[in-house]
């Protein structure tokens, strides 16, 4: 659950493809060349991203792609597993647990633990489930997956469990495919060696019986110690951490600035040993000085700029002639990501044009001006999708129909539906002049005289996220309606997207479903949900959303209603444009991730 | 800068050789037209002034007179990014579609515009703090220079930047921060003119002849301070148009679709790799000109008005 | 001479309370007034709730006042200097961390500035209104006037990526005297700084001395048959030296500023970058002590400069320097 990262400000230069640069591997590797002498991956991690935060129960303020994906998955290992090379389904042989089963008209899941270890010696058992599930139930808020009202643990009635099986009832149906995708794989078992309050204080939030108080306080205080020692980075590499490691990575070192050193985790009991002894990823400042690593051969998976690359990809998702800089040294990737790109309207009440936004008139005529294709082919140079709704670009029949796009873009009959509605070019603007709620009239709280005016904030310092809205502005402009736009950080962005006078906001991330690989929409759109940021609020939206939460629908009629009825403007999605060095190999026959894994035991030279 | 650098900045210097062109006059000129004629003697400041003057009306004409699209993104779609000079484009493309030669004037116009005026307040700004300080002496100069002693201890771009993510950004907006955050410098040069002017004979005669501090301000210090406070509102045109530059290198210059120097110059290094030179070096290069002739006319301003300079 | 160290100090101390009061009441002015923090340190999934407890945890809940007091005491009493709203660490750690490096550049390229600049301005001033003063003055002008940005990617492009493929970066994850284990990686970023200080100081180095040239004692000693090399050296050099110590004394906070892009650049985070990034965030604490850092070192140099000042050149009377 992410709002994408990739477009933060990174300070400086470039598409900062950060939090997308992991994981992509070249599509094809011909005759690879000579292997490698050295043993070691090195790794650039995004500009100005770098984990900080090693604890796997965190607050947002550290849930980012660069620590959880590129950084605690690869020790402690999720319950399942999902992704594989370019797959985004569940890795059944990778995952801790037995496929999961669903009983009592599912309203119960099962969880059969495996017996794999911790390198600790212990093994994955219930109770190490139970202390996850024991700490969620007594701080949900200090989780970042935590969506109040929804699925774990808010829908959950009991939990038991057996030495290796914990069975959760819910209080309601809920549909399978969310929950294992949006719960299930949140869950790290934590080993018993985490639970104490101090360095040789035991406690008994693993033990405890789930929801008693007394657990409770248990888990609180063993959630301060371990949340305490998390701020300290000298412990990273301390016994503590490494005996929770579940994945085939142990961290070996770690430093202030972000750099840090992977070995094998020699207990690891999975299906997939590391073969390369070393895997180091590397701070950066700007995505720059990236790039400048990249041309001196210093890094062996990085990312470059769509900007600087002088040939386009020949078509969405698939790869054009690389950077002729790097091109006899690197390979370049790319692949689709597991979302989709907005601007959310803001629908609250602090909106000065509030009676304007409310309009689906409206929306549909800013969207039908608003030139994806264009966007794609000429600022991402082909290394992007459209997004027409709030699904990623390219979903399985399983989770919904493809929804074909209902505003094609056309600015002739975005101006006509202006026209229609009352609306009148004056001086270069739209003007109101005839207000009233009738179908041909401006609508609501419109006044006669009203300028169809809006205000955009948007993130700064990124050029293709700027040429991108300034393309748009114009188009806009075009149609009569006159935008300004306001720039600000990335965070900045985010934090005024809530409830400011703005009637648009543009991070230029969009939404990753990552780790919520089901993309339902009951964070985005669902009242109360926790990323609606515009306060979006429509009955109809709420229905479809929870039928595909707690019934069994797929998300065509859910996706189709976003679709249509705009709760947000919908913006193309950029790719990811990842270097890989040629003398690279990989198991799973290099594909890109769209869920941002990094799995570098697939990786030998 | 303390105290002492002040007065050895504006202690009596022996003039090192005066022109000897100016000796052969034998009547007596006025101060204005021997400082006009020191000027000029300076070559390199004449062509200063030429180029500048060129640049400007460039800026500002050509934009009008030969109208190219510096703004319509949308209308470079379709059309080739980072084209190579050609009959159509003089200078190509650059990496927005833009004609790089027009966008050269049109940032031009914004870069020049807020250097001028950022530079214009820092000046007016700095003066009036500078003199109020320096003639008021006593508790009130320790106060304000210390004041000054703060604000210049806080590095000023990351002072720039703070500003810049507390506050919106908009053109007036940068150019307020920048003109009201670089006049901490000129205020003590000018203070320690005022200080000096202050002590001199004259003044402190005319102080005994009972004339009014400001007539003093106005009569005495502030004419006799006029060649740093010319010479400092030269420079500071200058840094405000290098920290605008510095700006736009962060990402954070003049809001899209206008533009300005800065950010297309480091749109431009961002293509150096690729060798498009159009889009990095011409700009490089007026930018620099613009720059160093400033400074060369901030040169020979000091010296034209350097009062040991002119004959009388 | 005592008295008046104690004076500047008293004085200095005073500065620094300004500096504190300036930097903590920028955020209260700014547009979104001080809930903006919240969102930015805690994402928009934050609930009210969670933004309600960080702020008490933040003591927002109080009043402007109270809250400067409490930062102030907790500062100057305690030599805390808070925790970093968005770093996984104390204020105090970002600083420890960043600063040893930021000033190892610094210092090295200071001591490279003065090295190379007061020569330089001596040539100069010697050598007035010859070519090689005036290819020394249009190569400073050139070099003041270029964008450091640009500087740094012509840098790396002429002996990086071609010529003589220096290293583009310094070693990573290195402590702050990798610049005397490993200095290869160094040259470019050091280079760089250098240039563009000696460029910035040069204005007023050949002046300077200049000044000192035509000086009465300068005169006495040339028309007492001293060598003009002697000249030079024994009095032009050594009255030239205090405003030259002055300026450099001034030139910290511009030296600290002006390597933020080379630390951008050469991918060396230091102070600059953290104090760029910090800021975008609205990470107060964290702009707040390193900015009251900053200020301590450039009163401190500025009181060291003065007091060498005097010790080089004792005609000048430092109790006179009182306003």
């Amino acid at each position: 659950m992410h709002f994408g990262r990739k477009l933060r400000l990174a300070v400086t230069v470039g598409l900062s493809a950060c939090a997308l640069s992991l994981g992509l591997i070249a599509p094809t590797v011909s005759g690879a060349s000579a292997p490698a002498a050295s043993g070691t991956l090195t790794f650039a991690e995004g500009a100005t991203a770098n984990p900080n935060w090693i604890f796997p129960f965190e607050t947002c303020q550290y849930c980012s792609v660069d620590n959880i994906n590129q950084f605690q998955d690869e020790m402690f290992r999720p319950l399942y597993w999902f992704g594989l090379g370019d797959s985004v389904t569940l890795v059944s042989s990778l995952s801790l647990a037995k496929l999961p089963v669903y009983s009592r008209g599912d309203k119960t899941v099962t969880l059969s633990l495996k017996g794999w270890k911790f390198a600790s010696g212990q093994t994955v058992n219930a109770q190490s489930v139970m202390f996850f599930l024991n700490m969620y139930k007594a701080l949900p808020a200090d989780f970042w997956g935590y969506n109040p009202g929804y699925g774990i643990p808010d829908q959950v009635s009991s939990v038991t469990h057996t030495a290796m099986a914990v069975t959760i009832n819910f209080k309601t149906v809920v549909n399978p495919l969310w929950i294992t995708n949006n719960y299930l794989d949140q869950i790290t078992p934590f080993p018993d060696t985490w639970d104490r309050t101090s360095s040789g204080q035991k406690s008994s939030c693993a033990t405890g019986a789930y929801g008693a108080a007394s657990t409770k306080v248990a888990c609180t205080n063993v959630y301060n110690y371990l949340n305490n020692l998390s701020s300290q980075t000298t412990s990273y590499t301390g016994s503590l951490w490494q005996s929770g490691d579940t994945g085939p990575w142990r961290l070996t070192s770690f430093d202030n600035l972000g750099n840090l050193t992977f070995q094998p985790n020699p207990h690891y009991s999975g299906p997939v040993k590391p073969t390369i002894k070393y895997v180091k990823e590397v701070a950066y400042t700007t995505d720059q000085a990236e790039e400048n690593d990249l041309q001196a051969g210093k890094i062996d998976l990085g990312y470059v700029d769509p900007g600087v690359l002088t040939a386009p990809a020949p078509a969405p998702g698939k790869v054009g002639p690389n950077w002729g800089n790097l091109a006899s040294k690197y390979n370049l990737a790319t692949g689709i990501i597991w979302g989709f790109n907005y601007m959310p309207f803001n629908f609250s009440s602090g909106d000065p044009k509030l009676e304007l936004v409310n309009q689906l008139y409206i929306r549909q005529a800013l969207q039908e001006s608003t030139d994806q294709t264009g966007v794609v082919k000429n600022v991402f140079k082909g290394y992007g999708f459209p997004s027409y709704a709030p699904l990623p670009a390219i979903v399985p029949a399983v989770l919904s129909k493809t929804i074909a796009n209902p505003y094609p873009f056309n600015l002739t009959t975005a101006e006509a539906l202006l026209t229609s509605h009352g609306w009148t070019m004056q001086g270069g603007v739209m003007t109101c002049t005839s207000p009233g709620t009738s179908a041909t009239q401006c609508g609501a709280g419109i006044t006669s005289g009203e300028a169809l005016s809006f205000s955009v904030i948007y993130a700064s310092g990124t050029p293709a996220l700027t040429q991108e809205v300034t393309a748009e502005v114009a188009d806009w402009a075009s149609i009569g309606v006159k935008v300004s736009t306001a720039t600000e950080g990335f965070n900045a962005v985010i934090g005024d997207c809530a409830g400011t006078t703005y009637s648009l906001c543009f991070w230029g991330g969009g939404w990753t479903f990552v780790p919520n690989y089901d993309p339902t929409g009951e964070t985005l759109f669902a009242v109360g949900g926790g990323f609606n940021v515009g306060d979006y609020n429509s009955p109809t939206m709420t229905a479809d959303i929870k039928a595909t939460d707690f019934g069994h629908s797929n998300l065509t009629g859910y996706a189709t209603y976003a679709a249509q009825n705009l709760p947000v403007l919908y913006e193309p999605e950029a790719t990811p444009t990842g270097e890989i060095i040629k003398t690279l190999h990989s198991k799973i026959g290099f594909a890109g991730s769209p869920i941002l894994n990094f799995m570098p035991e697939y990786y030998y030279w | 800068m303390t105290d002492l650098t002040e007065r050895e900045r504006v202690s009596p210097i022996e003039p090192p050789d005066p022109p000897t062109t100016l000796s052969t006059d034998d009547q007596i000129v006025p101060m204005w037209r021997q400082r006009l004629r020191i000027f000029f003697h300076n070559k390199l400041a004449v062509a200063s002034v030429v180029f500048l003057f060129l640049t400007i009306a460039a800026c500002f004409l050509v934009p009008v007179l030969h109208p190219t699209n510096q703004t319509n993104q949308a209308a470079t779609f379709g059309l080739p990014w980072n084209a190579a000079p050609s009959w159509h484009h003089w200078l190509g493309t650059d990496s927005s579609g833009f004609d790089e030669l027009g966008r050269i004037f049109y940032g031009g116009e914004y870069s020049l515009t807020l250097g001028f005026v950022a530079g214009f307040i820092t000046i007016v700004v700095g003066t009036t703090y500078g003199m109020i300080s320096g003639f008021a002496g006593g508790i009130t100069d320790t106060l304000m220079m210390r004041l000054i002693d703060a604000f210049l201890s806080i590095p000023y771009i990351f002072l720039l930047i703070t500003l810049i993510a507390i506050f919106n950004r908009s053109t007036v907006f940068l150019i307020c921060i920048i003109g009201f955050t670089l006049w901490w410098g000129n205020a003590r040069i000018i203070r320690g003119d005022a200080l000096l002017i202050r002590n001199l004979e004259y003044s402190q005669a005319a102080t005994a002849m009972g004339a009014r501090k400001w007539h003093i301000i106005r009569r005495h210090v502030f004419p006799n301070s006029i060649s740093n406070i010319v010479t400092v509102a030269t420079f500071s045109v200058a840094d405000a148009i290098l920290f605008l530059s510095a700006l736009g290198f962060l990402g954070l210059g003049i809001q899209a679709p206008q533009t300005d120097w800065g950010t297309m110059l480091q749109a431009g290094t961002s293509q150096i790799q690729n060798g498009f030179w159009w889009e990095i070096y011409p700009l490089a290069l007026v930018f620099i000109l613009v720059v160093v002739s400033i400074n060369y006319i901030g040169d020979a301003l000091r010296d034209c008005f350097e009062v040991r300079l002119l004959e009388r | 001479m005592f008295a008046y160290v104690v004076r500047r100090i008293i004085q200095a101390f005073f500065v620094l309370l300004i500096v504190m009061l300036l930097t903590f009441s920028l955020p209260y002015f700014q547009v979104h007034g001080i809930r903006a923090p919240a969102y930015t340190v805690l994402g928009t999934k934050a609930t009210p709730y969670n933004v309600a407890i960080w702020a008490k945890q933040h003591g927002m809940d109080h009043s402007y006042f109270d809250r400067f007091w409490t930062y102030a005491t907790q500062v100057l009493f305690h030599f805390n200097l808070g925790r970093s709203y968005k770093e996984n660490s104390s204020v105090w750690g970002i600083i420890s961390l960043y600063v040893p490096r930021t000033i190892w550049l610094a210092a090295v390229s200071l001591a490279l500035t003065t090295i190379i600049a007061i020569p330089l301005g001596i040539y100069q001033a010697a050598r007035r209104n010859t070519v090689g003063d005036y290819t020394a003055t249009g190569v400073a002008f050139v070099l003041y006037a270029m964008p450091s940005f640009l500087l740094c990617m012509l840098l790396l492009d002429a002996f990086s990526f071609h010529g003589p493929h220096l290293p583009n970066s310094p070693p990573q994850g290195v402590q702050a005297w990798a610049m005397f284990t490993s200095p290869e990686g160094f040259i470019l970023p050091v280079a760089a700084l250098t240039m563009l200080s000696v460029a910035g100081l040069s204005r007023y180095m050949r002046g300077t001395v200049l000044e000192v040239l035509v000086q009465d004692y300068v005169r006495t000693a040339k028309a007492k048959g001293c060598s003009s090399r002697r000249t030079l050296f024994k009095h032009a050099f050594r009255n030239a030296l205090g405003p030259i110590i002055v300026l450099l004394g001034l030139s910290i906070p511009a030296l600290l500023g002006g390597a933020l892009i080379i630390e951008s650049v050469f991918n060396y985070a230091g102070l600059g970058i953290q104090t760029v990034f910090a800021a975008e965030n609205l990470d107060v604490p964290t702009v707040l002590g390193i900015t009251l850092l900053v200020a301590i070192l450039t009163l401190l140099g500025n009181l060291l400069a003065d007091i060498a000042l005097g010790l080089v050149n004792p005609r000048i009377r430092i109790e006179g320097t009182k306003a």
